[in-house]
Formats: C-alpha cells, structure tokens, sequence
C-alpha cells in the first residue's frame, strides 16, 4: 500500500508538474530547432507526437529513447492535473476559478488528443464550373479497387498506404479476390520503358507495366517536396493470377499527370488511362491516389478570385465563391476568403491555395476536426477562471480593509 | 485521507480505450469499403477539365512526334505500314518471302545510353551483350545531322540469321532510333535504301499532305515574342524548350540558339554559371569570381546576366562558343542560350543580342 500512496503523491505532487512543464519549454525548443532539418511534418511526428525521441545509429538498427516526446509529456501532465484536483478536492467558493482554471487546462490538453486522433486534413482542388463531392487527404494515399460494372453507381474498396506498405496480401468480403502487394515505394520517379529502351523484365505484366517504371526514392520530410507512391500490386482469384498492375500517384493525381504528359507527351497518354481489369462479368478499376472523403453533397466553384495590390505582385485577397448542393434539395452560395472559412457538416474549408499555373484552379484545405471547439472552450474557461479567482481575492481584500 | 484509487484507473483505462479505439477507427489505417455515385473514370488531366488551349502540350493524338513534323523519301519497294504507339514512321520490306521491318521513334528523355540500347537490340536477336570497348559504329547523315550506325549480325548459326541495323541520333535530351531489322540478307541488301532514308529524313516538315493533331498551327513562330534573323531556322525542340534555332555559318559550321523559361531562379546566377561551364569542360568558379565572367546587359523592363565562354563542347567533343543572356521575371526565369562554332557565334552575335535585347518576355 506505501508502494501506491507513493506513487500516488508522486503523480500529484507540484515538483512533477514543474518539472514537466520545464521538459515541455525544451522538448518545444529542439523539436522547432529540429524543423530546419527535418521539415515541420516529421518533426511533429518525431517530437510531439511520440512518446519518446529516439537516438537513432548510422545503420538505423539500433534506436535509443533519450528524451520523452509530446505525448509522453502531455499524458503526465495531464494525470498530474486530474489526478492533483482529485486528491485535493474539496468544494470551496473561494476556489471556484482555480478548478475552473484547472478544468481548462484538462479540457485544453484533452482537446490537443482528440485533435492528434480524430482530425483528418485533406484538400479540395477545384477549377471553375468543377464540382466535387470528395476531398484528398494530404498525406495518405490508397490503393482503389473499384467495381465499376454497374451503370449507376461504383464500389470502391480503398486500401490505405499504412497497410500496403506493409506489402501483406489484402482480402476483402467485397473483393472476389485477393490483393497481394508485391512492391510498395513510399517516394518514387517514373521512368519511361518503350520499345527501344526496355532493359529487364516489366514492374507489372497488365495495364501501364510495359510502358512505364518506377524507381524508389529516399523519402523526402522537406516541405517544399512531397512524397509521391508507387505499388506493384497482384490480383489473385480463386483461379490463380490475374497477373500484376503498376500504380502511382504520379498516373492518378490531377496534379500530376500533366507533368508526365508534358515531359513525355503522347507517350504519357496511354499511361495516365484507368487501369482496368475483368473477373468474371464484372469490371474493375485499379488506382494508387490520395486517399479521398466523400461527402454527401457536392461542392462546385462557381468563381476564383485572385486579387493583387495594383501594380504589384503582392496578394490582397484570394476568395473563392461555391454552390454547394446535396440530394435534398440543399442550395446554397458561399464566398470562401482568406480569412473567412466555411464550416459546414462538421468540416472547416479554408482558401488555401490555388494553381499557379491555371488561374481558374482553387485549392480549399479542407479539416475535419471533432473537437475544434474545445480549445475555445477551455481557453473561456481559463479566462472566467482568472476573472473569477482575481474578484474573489479583490472583494476579500475590499472586505478586510473595510473592517480594519 | 482516502484516496481514490479506482477512479484513477478507470480514468487511465478510459483514456487508453479511447485512444486506441480513436487510432483504430481513422481511415488512413483500415481497409474501407463504400458505395457511391457512379463516377466518371478518365485519365486524370481530362478529368480536371484542362481542354486543348491549357498551356499543356497534349501532341498529337497518336505517335510521339507527329508525322506531321518529320518527314522522308522512301525507297519505292519499301511498303509504308500503320505507325503504332511509338514510331512516327513504319515500313515494311518484303522480297522473295524474307521480310524486314524499319521503324522511326523519338524518345523523349531517359533512353539510356547507346551501349544500353545496342546490348539490348543484341538481345533480341540471340547475341550476347558487349563492353563499351567493342561497341564500333560508323558515322551517318541523318537529314542536316550526322548520328551513328551500328550493325548488328544475328548469330551465323541461326537458321534464318536475323540482322539489325540501327542508326541512333541524340538531339538534346530526345534520341532518334532509326532501325532496320529483319532478315539477314534483305537488311544487307536494303541497307544503301535505309543510308538514303536516313539522309532523307527531314526534321520540322509535314510530310503529310493534311497535317491533323498537332500541327504549327497556333505554336508558330509568330506566337513567340521574340524576332530573329531569316535565316535562322527554327528546329524541333525538346520539351523543355519553347524554341529552338539552328543558325547556319559558312562551311557547314553552324550554331544553335534555344530559349527556355523556368519557374522560380532556377538555381540562380552562380549554379547556372557553373552548369554552364561544365558543359564547356571549364572549372566551376565561386562567387568572388562572378564580376569578371558576367556582365549586365539591359533588356526589355529589366535587366540580364550575359555569360560568354569558350572552351570545348562535352558532349560533341568540338571547340565551342557560349553565350547565355539569363533574364529574372516575377516567378521565373528565361534563358537564352546560343552555342555553336567559335566563329558563327562570333559573325552572329550581335543579332543574337538584339534578339534577346527586343524580346518582349511576361512580367
């Protein structure tokens, strides 16, 4: 029992809080340091989204903790809090703004969890007189499988790059066969093959394999680069192979496919087709593309602004004017600016970006974030808390001084 | 005191279950399945709504480079054939039941080297590779350039010997592989015809009586704000160009101009400086050393760094002249390069300046 009163008092004790909160200011401070290196993505996944920052050897084999990370931090804070409010708990009037405070703080870190956990970031590319009824996440991709037989509607079956990086075989209950992936780079280029350059066996024997190949890149965590996939994937029926499909991004992306048509004209054509494939009476579609969210309405960009300061180069305002439609019957305009971002079914669009070389292309970051409201909330709470506990300490002294 | 111990369990326990249950539901890590409106499925470019006018240059619809801008003289027994994806032309030769096949294809980048590609035809017809030692070919006229030959015997045991014989020319990044291939005797016996055709061949022509696809139309030299000299021609160019010249000088010695525009600063002045030189075979300079090398020269609404370099050409091994003007415009980057024979750049010069100093480049 002294065994757990210890780590009780330990883990309510103000010592941990102060020394947390230390480890906090350095953890912030090398990981923004670490960004000149390693860009902002990585070192947020390295830093603060970690329970440890690791030393890792030359080889990449050996990985060593020698610093706790973000969430590490975050958890003991956050035990440290609840678990010291518990343990001196005592209803007083005279305390109501240091608990609300504190609740704040709760709500605070508790909020930054759920962010880490529930948000998902994509974005929404639209030129003018385009609607869309999906988002592309930033940075997951997947490999759809689509059933395209029916006239009327698609089945997509999306298997996220988490799971085929893992190159594993894929069995779905909506799949009549299995997905078996052969080869996964995270980051890759696209090299031409044609009948007077093919060296070595094709990637893949149907689609675009005997056209095209994909050479493996480091992965890049610079913020001006991204990382661009692609998979060799194996279609298995009950029957045997079907054989093997190369996908990329680099085939599928809106944004990238001009690249390659530009770079290789008429060659890139053929490359940048929808693979498809039959089993049995029904047609499917194979694509490696950025993980999409669909939605039950449909967003459509009736006009893109692009304003600049007269006679400069310099941008005054970027608004982007939408319909948005659903199936009820739903209809509605809404002007999207800079600062102005539209919220709507749980998810925040932003005027993000746009094409820098078609100006008629608008970029909307699009966030779904649950628990969005929360940091609000807890930062009124922290605010009433103050107000509250200042005013009761002011009326005490007014009252003291009164009756002295 | 009593201490609330359960309470914090299940707090923690809470916690964990959440957050385990909230990694497990993202759909970055679960294969999802869904239905949804049928879409319509298209190749990517299409399917943003870019229509022909998008600054992209689509090509033709089929071939790498149009027919429409190449052309030839064929010999008479040579029996033109459909072209296929690649070739931008095809022919076939028949004669006493042997048949032989000649095929044209641009390549745009990326072919690899003409090792590469010489091993790899050895392979099609039974042979085995060879070192860069033992590659041999003979000089070649293709059209106004002069490419390589390469003779490749099929193996003398084969019952029917198959022969190729390829004539490769490398125009910048884009390589030209002209091949005849077929049965040992008729390539033998057509290759005087396939020397022929490859002199005949004519680069930036239409040779086809109704051009279709792409075609100058609309990508003229007209288009371009920039004026030069009648008698520069203007020559097919690779993709990352938006035009390309061959300025002729006296006794077949001649130069080439080429104009680019790149976004951003393209490395800027020193790293371009630097490029350049190692494509004349000089040392990389620093920064200190850039005063004496460069020099400004005023352009339309601006100004520009004229490099002017002479040393030998890496890639063809000859003596060359360089000048570049490289002109900084709001998000990009333009570049005139104009290299070639010491003395045609030096007889051409000051036209290459004034069309440099007259172009009317976008902010």
């Amino acid at each position: 029992m002294s065994y757990l009163l210890k780590t009780i008092d330990f883990f309510t004790s103000l010592r941990l809080t102060v020394v947390t909160l230390c480890l906090f200011i350095v953890l912030v401070f090398i990981g923004t340091l670490a960004q000149v290196e390693v860009g902002i993505w990585d070192a947020q996944a390295r830093y603060f989204r970690s329970f440890f920052i690791y030393w890792t050897s030359a080889s990449g084999n050996i990985k060593i903790p020698v610093f706790p990370g973000g969430y590490l931090l975050g958890a003991v804070l956050l035990i440290n809090l609840i678990a010291a409010h518990i343990k001196r708990f005592s209803f007083k009037k005279k305390k109501i703004g240091l608990m609300a405070i504190h609740a704040g703080i709760i709500m605070l870190l508790l909020s930054q969890v759920a962010t880490d956990l529930f948000q998902v970031e994509s974005n929404m590319r639209l030129e003018e007189g385009q609607s869309k009824n999906y988002s592309d996440n930033t940075f997951h991709s997947e490999l759809a499988v689509i059933d395209i037989t029916s006239p009327d509607f698609d089945e997509v079956v999306s298997i996220p790059d988490t799971i085929l990086r893992a190159k594993g075989e894929i069995s779905h209950s909506k799949l009549p066969f299995t997905v078996k992936v052969r080869e996964y780079f995270p980051n890759a280029e696209p090299k031409l093959r044609g009948p007077m350059v093919s060296n070595g066996n094709p990637q893949a024997t149907r689609g675009v394999g005997d056209k095209v190949e994909f050479t493996s890149l480091p992965i890049t965590s610079k913020p001006d680069e991204r990382n661009i996939p692609a998979a060799v994937v194996e279609i298995v029926t009950s029957k045997g192979s079907e054989g093997t499909w190369l996908v990329s991004n680099w085939l599928s992306e809106e944004t990238l496919a001009p690249i390659l048509i530009k770079t290789w004209k008429d060659f890139a054509k053929p490359l940048v087709e929808p693979q498809t494939f039959l089993i049995g009476d029904k047609k499917y579609l194979v694509a490696l593309r950025p993980m999409r969210h669909y939605k039950d309405f449909t967003i459509e960009l009736n006009d893109f602004k692009h304003d600049l300061y007269k006679g400069t180069a310099i941008p005054k305002n970027f608004s982007s004017q939408i319909k948005i439609k659903d199936a009820s019957g739903y209809d509605r305009e809404v002007l999207i600016s800079m600062n102005e971002p539209l919220r709507y079914k749980g998810e925040t669009y932003y005027q993000a970006s746009f094409d820098k070389l078609n100006p008629n292309i608008t970029v909307l970051q699009v966030v779904r974030n649950p628990g969005w409201l929360t940091p609000y909330i807890a930062c009124g709470l922290v605010g009433v808390g103050l107000a509250t506990q200042f005013l009761i300490s002011l009326f005490s002294f007014s009252r003291k001084r009164k009756t002295s | 005191m009593a201490y609330p111990n359960i309470s914090m369990r299940q707090m923690v326990l809470l916690t964990l279950v959440l957050s385990l249950g909230g990694v497990a539901c993202r759909p970055e890590r679960e294969v999802r399945a869904y239905k949804i409106p049928k879409e319509t499925h298209r190749a990517p470019v299409l399917a943003a709504g870019h229509s022909t006018n998008d600054g992209l240059d689509h090509g033709a619809e089929t071939g790498a480079e149009s027919s429409a801008e190449v052309g030839w003289t064929k010999p008479e027994s040579w029996i033109e054939v459909p072209k296929g994806q690649f070739r931008v032309a095809s022919f076939k030769i028949e004669e006493d039941q042997k048949t032989a096949d000649v095929s044209v294809v641009p390549l745009p980048g990326g072919a690899g080297s003409d090792l590469d590609n010489v091993n790899r035809w050895r392979e099609e017809i039974g042979l085995e590779g060879v070192q860069e030692n033992q590659l041999t070919s003979e000089e070649v006229n293709i059209g106004d350039h002069t490419g390589r030959l390469f003779r490749i015997p099929g193996a003398s045991e084969a019952s029917t010997p198959v022969q190729t014989l390829a004539a490769i020319f490398h125009e910048g990044e884009k390589v030209w592989f002209f091949k005849l291939k077929g049965d040992g005797t008729l390539v033998e016996k057509s290759k005087a015809d396939f020397i022929q055709f490859l002199a005949s061949f004519k680069f930036g022509y239409s040779h086809e009586s109704t051009p279709k696809g792409r075609g100058k139309a609309g990508k003229g030299e007209e288009s371009l704000p920039w004026n030069v000299p009648s008698t520069w021609q203007q020559i097919p160019k690779t993709e990352f160009l938006m035009a390309k010249y061959l300025v002729p000088g006296t006794d077949g010695k001649r130069a080439e101009m080429t104009v680019s525009s790149l976004p951003g600063d393209v490395g800027g002045g020193l790293m371009n400086l630097n490029r350049w030189r190692g494509q004349l075979g000089l040392a990389p300079v620093e920064e200190d050393q850039m005063g004496k090398l460069t020099s400004v020269i005023d352009v339309q609404d601006g100004r520009g760094m004229l490099v002017d370099m002479v040393g030998n050409d890496v890639k063809a091994g000859t003596k060359a002249r360089m000048m570049v003007v490289m002109v900084p415009r709001e998000g990009s980057t333009w570049f005139f390069k104009f290299m070639g024979a010491e003395t045609v750049i030096e007889n051409e010069r000051a036209a290459f300046l004034r069309v440099v100093q007259n172009a009317d480049l976008p902010q």
